[in-house]
C-alpha cells in the first residue's frame, strides 16, 4: 500500500466532486480550485519523482518490469473448481517509464486550467470538474500493472474528453466528440479481446499461472519463449500475431497511426484549448505507451512478426503525409494536429527499432512531443483568444505586434522541429539510430519528414509573425501580448524543453534499466548487422549528442 | 405415502412468499369490485391504497422469504417446485424488481382500474418466482403463463387508446403463439421421459429407451428454446417488442423490457442449459444434435446485431430501448452458449445471471430516469425531448448518463463487469466459435455505444429546441430508486464480488 501514489492518482477526482459541488454560480472560485488541486497533484507527483529510485539493473536481470511505490489488492476474484481463484487486482505502481508520463502528465494538466481561465465561460464548474476527472484517468493509466485496470482507465479518459470536446468545442464539436469516442471505443473493445486472449492462452499453456498483472505475465511470457520446445515457438508466433493485431486495433487508433489518424484533426480542430493540449499532450500517447508497456513485453513474437513491418511501415507513411497535410493548412490549429501525426511516427518508428537506442528514443520522443506539441497548442489556443481566428492568412506580422507571444511560438516550433539543444532533436535523433540500425530503409525516407517538418513550422512562423500584417488584423488595432497567468502556462513547458535538450543524459538514465530489460527480450530475436551489444552506453549517445561528449570525459 | 406428504407439505412451505402474493392479489380484484370510484377524489383514494396495498404486500412477501424457515429437505425427483440456488438467486430479485416496477406504475395509473393493475403486477412477481423454482414441466407451464395472463390485462389498462390497443393484441397473440410452441416441446420432453419432472427427464435422457426418436426430441429443443425466445426476444421472435413498447407507456415498457427476460432466462437455464443440453446424454442424441454451442452463439449474434443496427435508427425512446433490449438479450445469449460441460473454467451461466441483475438495475434505471422527466407535463416520447437537460436538470442527466454508460459496458459502471464475464466465459471455453461470439460482443459494443452515446449527446451538447419546461416530477419513491440504481451501478464496479459470489452457487 503506498498511499502517496493512490493521493496523487485520485487527489484530482476528488477535487472534481468539490468544483462540481460548488457550482458554476461563482466561476472564479471554482478557477482557483481547479488550480488548486491540479497543483497540488503536480506537486504530489513531482514528491514521486523525486522519492522514486532508478531501478537497479540486477533487479532487471529477473524480472522485466519492477514497479515501485507498488499499491496491490483484490477487485474481482473469481473461484474457480479445483483451483486457486483468479483475481483482478488494483495494482499501482511506478517505473522508470511511467515515471516521466506522470509528472507531464500532472505539468500539461495545470497548464491546461490556466489557459481556460477566461476562454472557458460557459458551465465553467462542469468544465473543470471533467477536466480533473480527465487527469485521474490519465495517471492512472501509466500507474496501472493490471491488465484490466490499465484497461479502465484507458477507456475512461474517453468520457470526460468527450464532454470536454462536445460541450466546450468549436461549432462542429457534436460531430467530432462522437466520432472521436465511437472511433476510439472501437478499438478499445478490439484490444480488450487481445488483452484477454492473451491472459488466456498464457494460462492454457501453462497452467498454474492465472494471473492479470503485467509484470508477472512479461515474466511468464518470457519464461515460455525460452522453452525449446518448437511446438510451443510455432503455436505462440501464430497466436501472438493475432493478439498483437488485435492490441493495434486499439493502440493504433490512439496514437494515432495512418490511415487510422481521421479522427484526430476533426478532435484538435473542435476541442476548447485545453482539450487539445491534454489529447496531444498526453492521450496520444496512452497508445505508445500502450504500445509499450504490452504489446512489447508481452507479445515479442508478434512484434517482431507483424509489429515491425506493420507499424514502421505506417509509421513512415504518417510522417511523410502528416507532413504534407499539415503543409497545406491554413488554420494553425489543424496545421499542429497534422504535425502530431507526423511526428508521432518517429515516436513508434523509434519505439519499433527494438533496440535500445530506438525505445529510448522513441519513449523521450513521447515526452517531447507532449511538451512541444502541448506548448504549441497553448499558443494557437492565445492567438485564438485575442483574434478569434486561427487562420494564417489573417495574420501576418504579429513579431512587432505580440513580442513575447512570438518568441515563445518560435520556441515551440524550434523545439518540434528538432533543433539541436532542445528536446525535440534529441528524441528523434535517438529514434531514428536505433531504426538505422535493424532497418535503414525506413529511417532514410522517415528523415525526409524532418525537412518538411521544419518547411511548415518555418512557413507557419513566416506566414503569422513576419511579413505585413493582414487587412484584418489592421482593423482588430490593438492586440495585447501574452499576460503573466499565460506565460506561467508556457514557461515550465518551455523550460523543460530546453533541459531535456541540453541535458538529456538524466532523464535516459531514468528510463535506462527498463528500456534495457526490454531490449535485451529483442537481443536475440532480430538480425540486426550492426548491433554489438544489446544495450546504448554513453559512447553511443556521445556520439550523437556533442554536450554528452563532455560528460562522458568527465 | 409419507414421504409423498412430506414433500408437499414441503413445496407448500416453500411456496409460501408466491402464495401471499397471490391470496393479496386475490384480495385486491375482490376489494376493488366494492370500493367505490365515482368522484375524482375517490378514485385518487383508491389509487393510492391500492399502491399502498401492493408496496405492503410485496415486503411482506420479501420478508416471508427472508424469515421462513428454509432448507427443507425434499427429493427433486418428486417435487414440482424446488427451492435451490438458482432460485435463490431469482426470487429475491423478483421481489425487489416487483417493488421497482410498482413503484413505476404508480407514476401513470388507470383512473378507475388502479386495484386491478397492481393485483396484475403481484401476480407476474408470483409467476416470476414460481418460474425460477419450476421443477417440472407442467409446474414450469403453469407458472410461466401466470406471468403472461397479467401482462395481457396490464398492457390493456395501461393504455386504452388504439395505439395501446394494437400494442395489447400483437402483445397477446404472438405470447399465445410462443406458448403453444413451449406446450408443444414440454409434452414431447414428457413422451421422452415419462414423467413431467425434471429429474427423470434429465434421467431418461441420458439412458436410451428407443421410445422417442432423436429427432423428434431435437424439435422439442427448438421447440422450446423458440417459445422462450419469444419472451427473451431473441431474433426472429422479437419483431413484436418495437411496437409493443412504443405502443405503450414508460412504466410498462420497463416492465417488459426486464420482467420477461427474467422468466425466460430462469427457464432457459433451469430447463434448456443444465437438462437437454449436456452432454451426459444420451449419446444418440448427442451425436445427432445440431451443435447446441452453435446453434446458441448463431442466435445470440444475429440477435445482438439485429437490435444494435435497428436501434440506431430509432428516434421513438421508447422504440430504441426496445431493440436495445433485443441486443441485450443476444450478450446474454453468449454465455448461455457456454455449456455446462465445456472446458470453460468460468461459469456461462453466472455470467448470464450476472449481467441479468446489472442489466434490470440499469433498464430500470433508464426508464425510471425518463419517467422523472415531464415535458410540459406530458411524458417524455422522442429522444429530441432530452435535448439540453444537462443544463436544466444536470443531476437527472448525469444519473441517465451513467445508465447510459453502464448499457453501453463503460467503466466505471458496473455494465463493465457484466460485458467483461461474457467475454471471459467465452473466451475460455478455447473453441474458435466461442472466440468469434465474443469478437461480434466487441463490435456489437462498439455499435452499441453510438446509440446511447447519441442520447448523451443530445442530453448534454445540444440546447433546449423550444420553450420546453421541465419539471422533475416529484415522487419521493421513484426518485430515491433512480438515485439507488445509479449508486448500486457505480458501485457494482467497485465492488463486484459481493455479487458474484452471491451467484456462485446458482451458475
Amino acid at each position: 500500500m503506498n498511499l502517496l501514489l493512490i493521493v496523487m492518482i485520485f487527489l484530482p477526482a476528488l477535487g472534481a466532486i468539490l468544483v462540481a459541488l460548488e457550482g458554476s454560480n461563482r466561476p472564479e472560485t471554482v478557477r482557483k480550485l481547479a488550480l488548486f488541486v491540479t497543483l497540488a497533484t503536480l506537486v504530489l507527483a513531482v514528491i514521486v519523482a523525486t522519492k522514486y529510485e532508478t531501478t537497479s539493473p540486477e533487479v532487471l536481470a529477473d524480472e522485466i518490469m519492477s514497479p515501485q511505490m507498488v499499491t496491490r489488492t483484490t477487485w474481482f476474484e473469481f473461484e474457480r473448481a479445483g483451483a486457486d481463484p483468479v483475481k483482478i487486482e488494483a495494482y499501482l505502481g511506478i517505473d522508470g517509464i511511467s515515471i516521466m508520463l506522470v509528472v507531464l502528465t500532472a505539468l500539461l494538466t495545470v497548464s491546461a486550467v490556466l489557459v481556460s481561465w477566461t476562454a472557458i465561460n460557459v458551465r465553467v464548474a462542469e468544465f473543470f470538474a471533467w477536466m480533473l476527472i480527465l487527469e485521474t484517468g490519465m495517471l492512472g493509466v501509466f500507474c496501472a500493472f493490471d491488465l484490466i485496470l490499465f484497461y479502465v482507465f484507458f477507456e475512461f479518459t474517453l468520457i470526460p474528453l468527450f464532454f470536454i470536446i462536445g460541450i466546450w468545442g468549436d461549432t462542429q464539436r457534436e460531430y467530432a466528440a462522437g466520432k472521436f469516442f465511437i472511433y476510439t471505443l472501437t478499438g478499445s473493445l478490439i484490444s480488450l479481446l487481445g488483452l484477454l486472449a492473451v491472459v488466456l492462452t498464457v494460462h492454457a499453456v501453462n497452467p498454474a499461472v492465472f494471473t492479470f498483472s503485467i509484470p508477472e505475465l512479461a515474466q511468464e511470457m518470457h519464461r515460455q519463449l525460452a522453452s525449446a520446445d518448437p511446438e510451443l515457438l510455432a503455436f505462440w508466433k501464430s497466436a501472438q500475431f493475432w493478439m498483437f493485431l488485435a492490441l493495434f486495433a486499439g493502440f493504433a487508433i490512439k496514437v494515432p497511426l495512418f490511415p487510422f489518424h481521421t479522427w484526430l484533426p476533426l478532435a484538435h480542430v473542435e476541442a476548447p484549448t485545453a482539450g487539445s493540449v491534454l489529447l496531444a499532450g498526453v492521450l496520444l500517447k496512452l497508445g505508445s505507451y500502450g504500445f509499450l508497456r504490452l504489446a512489447m513485453p508481452l507479445l515479442p513474437l508478434g512484434v517482431v512478426d507483424i509489429g515491425v513491418p506493420l507499424v514502421a511501415t505506417l509509421s513512415v507513411i504518417g510522417i511523410l503525409y502528416g507532413g504534407f497535410c499539415a503543409l497545406s493548412q491554413r488554420d494553425m490549429k489543424r496545421l499542429v494536429a497534422y504535425s502530431s501525426v507526423s511526428h508521432l511516427g518517429f515516436c513508434m518508428l523509434g519505439l519499433f527499432a527494438l533496440n535500445a537506442e530506438g525505445i529510448a528514443g522513441g519513449t523521450l520522443q513521447m515526452i517531447n512531443h507532449g511538451l512541444s506539441t502541448g506548448a504549441l497548442f497553448l499558443l494557437v489556443g492565445m492567438i485564438y483568444e485575442r483574434l478569434h481566428t486561427r487562420q494564417l492568412d489573417d495574420m501576418g506580422g504579429l513579431a512587432t505586434r505580440v513580442p513575447i507571444f512570438s518568441i515563445c511560438l518560435i520556441f515551440a516550433c524550434l523545439s518540434s522541429m528538432g533543433l539541436p539543444g532542445l528536446n525535440g532533436f534529441v528524441g528523434e535523433t535517438l529514434s531514428l539510430i536505433g531504426m538505422f540500425r535493424v532497418h535503414p530503409g525506413f529511417t532514410v525516407i522517415a528523415t525526409f519528414g524532418i525537412i518538411i517538418g521544419a518547411w511548415y513550422l518555418l512557413n507557419m512562423i513566416r506566414l503569422a509573425l513576419f511579413g505585413t500584417a493582414s487587412k484584418k488584423l489592421i482593423a482588430h488595432g490593438h492586440v495585447p501580448d501574452l499576460n503573466g497567468r499565460e506565460i506561467a502556462a508556457l514557461a515550465p513547458i518551455m523550460a523543460l524543453c530546453l533541459l531535456i535538450g541540453v541535458f538529456p543524459q538524466p532523464f535516459l538514465d531514468v528510463m535506462k534499466p527498463e528500456v534495457d530489460a526490454l531490449a535485451t527480450i529483442y537481443a536475440d530475436k532480430l538480425s540486426d548487422p550492426l548491433a554489438v551489444e544489446a544495450t546504448p552506453t554513453n559512447e553511443h549517445l556521445a556520439a550523437v549528442l556533442p554536450i554528452n561528449s563532455r560528460e562522458a570525459a568527465r | 405415502m409419507n414421504g409423498l406428504a412430506a414433500n408437499m407439505m414441503g413445496t407448500a412451505r416453500l411456496l409460501v412468499p408466491e402464495f401471499i402474493l397471490i391470496f393479496a392479489a386475490s384480495l385486491l380484484v375482490l376489494w376493488a369490485c366494492f370500493a367505490s370510484a365515482v368522484s375524482p377524489e375517490a378514485r385518487q383514494k383508491l389509487r393510492t391504497k391500492s399502491v399502498l396495498f401492493g408496496a405492503i404486500t410485496l415486503i411482506v412477501a420479501g420478508a416471508t422469504y427472508f424469515l421462513a424457515p428454509g432448507n427443507v429437505t425434499l427429493d427433486p425427483a418428486r417435487v414440482a417446485f424446488l427451492n435451490d440456488a438458482l432460485a435463490q438467486v431469482l426470487r429475491p430479485a423478483g421481489f425487489i424488481v416487483g417493488l421497482v416496477l410498482l413503484i413505476f406504475l404508480a407514476e401513470q395509473l388507470h383512473p378507475r382500474y388502479a386495484a386491478e393493475q397492481v393485483a396484475c403486477l403481484l401476480l407476474l412477481v408470483a409467476g416470476m418466482n414460481l418460474v425460477a423454482t419450476a421443477n417440472d414441466s407442467i409446474a414450469l407451464f403453469v407458472s410461466l403463463e401466470l406471468v403472461s395472463i397479467p401482462t395481457y390485462i396490464l398492457l390493456y389498462l395501461s393504455r386504452t387508446d388504439s395505439a395501446g390497443l394494437e400494442a395489447t393484441a400483437k402483445y397477446f397473440l404472438l405470447s399465445i403463439f410462443s406458448s403453444a410452441f413451449v406446450l408443444y416441446g414440454l409434452s414431447i420432453f414428457m413422451g421422452a421421459a415419462g414423467s413431467t419432472n425434471f429429474v427423470w427427464l434429465k434421467q431418461s435422457l441420458a439412458e436410451p429407451t428407443g421410445m422417442v426418436s432423436v429427432g423428434l426430441l431435437q424439435i422439442a429443443v427448438a421447440m422450446v428454446i423458440a417459445g422462450l425466445g419469444f419472451r427473451i426476444t431473441a431474433v426472429p421472435f422479437h419483431f413484436y417488442a418495437p411496437d409493443v413498447f412504443q405502443g405503450t407507456t414508460t412504466p410498462m415498457a420497463g416492465l417488459l423490457a426486464v420482467l420477461p427476460k427474467f422468466v425466460g432466462f430462469a427457464a432457459l437455464l433451469r430447463l434448456v442449459w443444465s437438462i437437454v443440453l449436456t452432454k451426459d446424454l444420451n449419446p444418440a442424441f448427442a451425436a445427432l444434435t445440431v451443435p447446441a454451442p452453435e446453434a446458441l452463439a448463431i442466435l445470440a449474434i444475429v440477435t445482438m446485431t439485429v437490435g444494435n443496427v435497428l436501434a440506431l435508427l430509432q428516434n421513438d425512446l421508447r422504440r430504441l430501448l426496445a431493440y436495445s433490449s433485443v441486443a441485450h438479450a443476444g450478450y446474454m445469449l453468449v454465455g448461455l452458449a457456454v455449456l455446462p460441460d465445456t472446458s470453460a473454467e468460468f461459469s456461462g451461466a453466472q455470467a448470464v445471471l450476472f449481467y441479468l441483475l446489472i442489466y434490470a438495475m440499469m433498464t430500470l434505471g433508464v426508464f425510471g430516469t425518463l419517467l422523472l422527466l415531464k415535458k410540459n407535463g406530458k411524458p417524455i416520447e422522442t429522444v429530441h425531448d432530452i435535448d439540453g437537460i444537462g443544463s436544466t436538470s444536470p443531476l437527472l442527466a448525469l444519473v441517465l448518463a451513467i445508465f447510459l454508460f453502464s448499457l453501453t459496458g463503460l467503466p466505471p459502471t458496473g455494465g463493465f463487469w457484466g460485458k467483461f464475464n461474457l467475454f471471459l466465459a467465452a473466451w475460455s471455453t478455447g473453441s474458435s466459435t466461442m472466440r468469434f461470439l465474443a469478437f461480434g460482443l466487441a463490435i456489437n459494443a462498439a455499435i452499441a455505444g453510438w446509440y446511447y452515446l447519441r442520447l448523451v449527446r443530445r442530453a448534454y451538447l445540444h440546447p433546449q429546441t423550444e420553450a420546453v419546461t421541465f419539471e422533475a416530477n416529484r415522487s419521493p419513491a421513484l426518485t430515491a430508486v433512480v438515485a439507488l440504481g445509479a449508486l448500486l451501478i457505480l458501485g457494482l464496479f467497485f465492488f463486484p464480488n459481493p455479487l458474484w459470489q452471491l451467484l456462485a452457487q446458482a451458475g
